[in-house]
């Protein structure tokens, strides 16, 4: 590849999705904007700082203990050079069992040794892993923080409140996706905190696995080029935010995450990103409702980062524009877009399979059959093959298109819990004219 | 495509910093083209921002290299002066540091006594023209800002500091109720206003809308109470809520009660 790296202030390409008509009197707009980073890396990127925070509390004893022991000294040997790594373990309490170091080779010698050693016992305090990594990660402000936090069991050592309360003490400071390994412990718990830090939540099912799962997560994290990145929200004095949410690859809440930055601009924390990396939001906006002829502009998205240099970034795209246009022609206005249509759906769909999924656990066969039902016809619909396949663990499909499906008699819980954690994985909108996702 | 622009004024007599919408009503500039029912991917442009450019005034960097106004406080550039109609900048907080919790900016002891109701509170409007069309109604009219503040803590737990303040949490009442309260998955309680806070009760109190626009709080027999501007509430008792009224809660939870930002015409 001899692309040189962009420059800062093109980061990033954002493209907006919707029907900008609305009926007279209408005051909401609902807009898709679709961002990419561009697809090699800032001169200059961030270094990573990647930590392992790892349950060693007593249910982790036997092949779990010794197939992490194994992943973890695989994914030191597969660090860059210039990377930094640490390791945190957590029971009762945590312990730094590997501080942080630059992973040259005596380095990661060194760790090797020390991870070699794990032992599993004690109860489980997530929060105190949690707190351990974060002193860590404070002490490197410049690099881009990274956390794989595995765990088997329930939070059970402490209130739950003690992770709300760490998580708001960590936010900003690095990402953490999340692994459960087995199915003895709590989605909620664990989606908690991948959600608290813009990460995501998957099941291992078998401690075989636990080495892919590493490898896959060092090379995410190694791609990472840009921390920190803002979503930027200008609108109007006279409109406001209604929802902010990430809808791909996962549908994720931001709108309570809102930073105010002054009366027309708001902005939400994405995160770190990788060159090439695609994430599509969806806003929803409440706008004063013009007279017929009237146009305006309802938000205008961008994307603010801090460049290496230091300097504050924003990238602009002038198609990135969220507009309103009252018009009389019904032919016009109630034409939904069919990117707008696509996330709506997946919304749907994800909560078709979290109420299902709830209402069959709560017995209540009929509602669950209606609502996994249309899930699967939903699916079916917008293509989210991965989805389908999730589905058909739990329900037997007897005709996708109606969404006619049968509850299963006996269902793996590793199943149930999978399909309840990728329920908001959603399948990327295909592009007019583009890529299908 | 966006020109560097200065001295432009939209339609609506506005200076816009923007040359293809205004940049405070949105309204589309002289020679703006309508929007295409499909708007086709445009190729990127982009601004980027040194630190040579930044407001001297409030230190937001400058929108674009010959922008003519500060897009936070409207600082003149051109003029080099504080710019035309003042909009009053809602300190957003730095980002936080890892350890120390943030003092509060001022410090009243708790219960912290709000100012008295009348009189619009905090979020200081641009110049509202009395004749102004009334504020959009419907759903979103009010909102509530949840805040931490720690001086709030009477009993700070040196184990358990209040955790930073990363900034406000804003949500619209826009569901005719709405319970704040303290998350719990275990038991299926997800309040539509979560706070995190230890001295908060799962159920701890409802947001309720009124007729006619009002807004009022019930506790709902929440362990350790609610107070509206400093004095407590008797649980199951509703109470009407006035623009800039504050509610205190738990041991760091600060709820104001807003209307939504009126409209500068």
């Amino acid at each position: 590849m001899t692309t040189p790296p962009p420059d800062a202030a093109e980061a990033f390409a954002i493209e907006a999705f919707q029907n900008p008509y609305l009926a007279p009197g209408s005051d909401r707009v609902d807009a898709i904007v679709s961002v990419t980073a561009a697809g090699t890396a800032p001169a200059a990127a961030r270094p990573l700082l990647l930590g392992f925070v790892i349950d060693n509390s007593g249910s982790m004893h036997g092949p779990r203990i010794d197939a992490v022991r194994h992943a973890v000294e695989t994914a030191i040997r597969l660090l860059d050079d210039h990377a930094g790594f640490f390791v945190v373990t957590f029971n009762g309490s945590a312990r730094v069992v590997v501080p942080p170091n630059r992973a040259a080779e005596d380095a990661k010698r060194r760790a090797l040794t020390a991870v070699h050693e794990l032992v599993a016992n004690d109860g489980t305090a997530m929060s105190t892993g949690l707190a351990a990594a974060r002193s860590l990660f404070a002490r490197s402000p410049e690099a881009i923080g990274q956390c794989i936090f595995l765990t088997d069991g329930k939070n059970e050592s402490e209130s739950a409140t003690e992770v709300e309360l760490e998580l708001r003490r960590c936010a900003g400071l690095f990402t953490c996706d999340c692994w459960g390994v087995g199915t003895s412990w709590q989605v909620g718990e664990v989606q908690e905190i991948a959600r608290g830090l813009l990460g995501k939540a998957s099941l291992i099912p078998e401690p075989e696995g636990i080495e892919a799962a590493f490898r896959e997560a060092v090379a995410k994290a190694q791609a990472k080029s840009m921390k920190s990145v803002r979503f930027r929200v200008w609108t109007p004095a006279s409109a406001e935010v209604i929802s902010f949410k990430q809808v791909s690859p996962t549908i994720e809440e931001f709108t309570p995450r809102a930073r105010q930055v002054n009366p027309q601009v708001r902005e939400y924390d994405t995160g770190s990103w990788g060159p090439g990396e695609a994430r599509d939001y969806q806003v929803a906006l409440h706008v004063k409702p013009g007279a017929v002829g009237d146009q305006m502009l309802a938000a205008r998205p961008s994307l603010v980062f801090t460049g290496p240099d230091g300097t504050e970034v924003e990238v602009r795209a002038p198609g990135a524009r969220v507009l309103a246009s009252w018009t009389a022609d019904e032919t016009l206005s109630s034409r939904l877009d069919s990117t707008v249509a696509h996330y709506n759906g997946q919304d749907e769909l994800a909560a078709a399979i979290q109420q299902g999924l709830e209402a069959r656990e709560q017995g209540n066969e009929a509602a669950a059959t209606t609502l996994l039902g249309r899930a699967v016809q939903l699916a079916h619909e917008s293509g989210n093959a991965d989805m389908t396949t999730r589905l058909a663990k739990v329900v037997d499909v007897v005709d996708p298109s109606a969404g006619t499906v049968l509850l299963k008699k006996s269902v793996s819980k590793a199943a149930t819990m999978d399909l309840e954690l990728e329920s908001t994985t959603t399948r990327r909108a295909r592009r007019p004219g583009g890529d299908g996702g | 495509m966006t020109q560097p622009t200065a001295g432009l004024v939209c339609p609506n007599g506005h200076p816009s910093e923007e040359s293809d919408y205004c940049s405070v009503c949105g309204a589309p500039m002289p020679g703006t083209a309508a929007p295409a029912p499909a708007p086709a991917p445009a190729p990127i442009a982009t601004t980027a921002t040194t630190d040579a450019q930044k407001c001297p005034s409030c230190g937001t960097p400058r929108a674009d290299a010959t922008a003519r106004f500060c897009e936070v406080c409207r600082y003149d550039y051109e003029a080099q002066a504080p710019g035309p109609p003042p909009v009053v900048i809602e300190a957003a907080p730095p980002t936080p540091a890892p350890s120390a919790p943030t003092p509060a900016p001022s410090a009243p002891a708790p219960p912290a006594p709000a100012p008295p109701t009348p009189g619009p509170p905090t979020p200081a409007q641009p110049s509202l023209e009395p004749s102004a069309a009334p504020v959009p109604t419907g759903r979103t009219e009010w909102e509530v800002t949840i805040a931490i503040d720690a001086t709030l803590d009477v009993e700070p737990d040196p184990d358990a500091p209040a955790p930073p303040d990363v900034g406000d949490r804003i949500f619209p009442i826009d569901l005719p109720e709405m319970l704040v309260g303290r998350r719990d998955d275990a038991h299926h309680i997800r309040p539509e206003i979560p706070v995190i806070d230890p001295g908060v009760s799962r159920r701890h109190a409802h947001f309720l809308r009124l007729p006619e626009g009002r807004v009022a709080i019930v506790d709902l027999a929440s362990a350790n109470g609610t107070a509206v501007n400093g004095s407590g509430l008797v649980a199951g008792q509703r109470r009407e809520l006035a623009d800039g009224d504050v509610v205190t809660m738990g041991r760091w939870t600060r709820i104001t009660i807003r209307r939504r930002g009126q409209v500068p015409q």
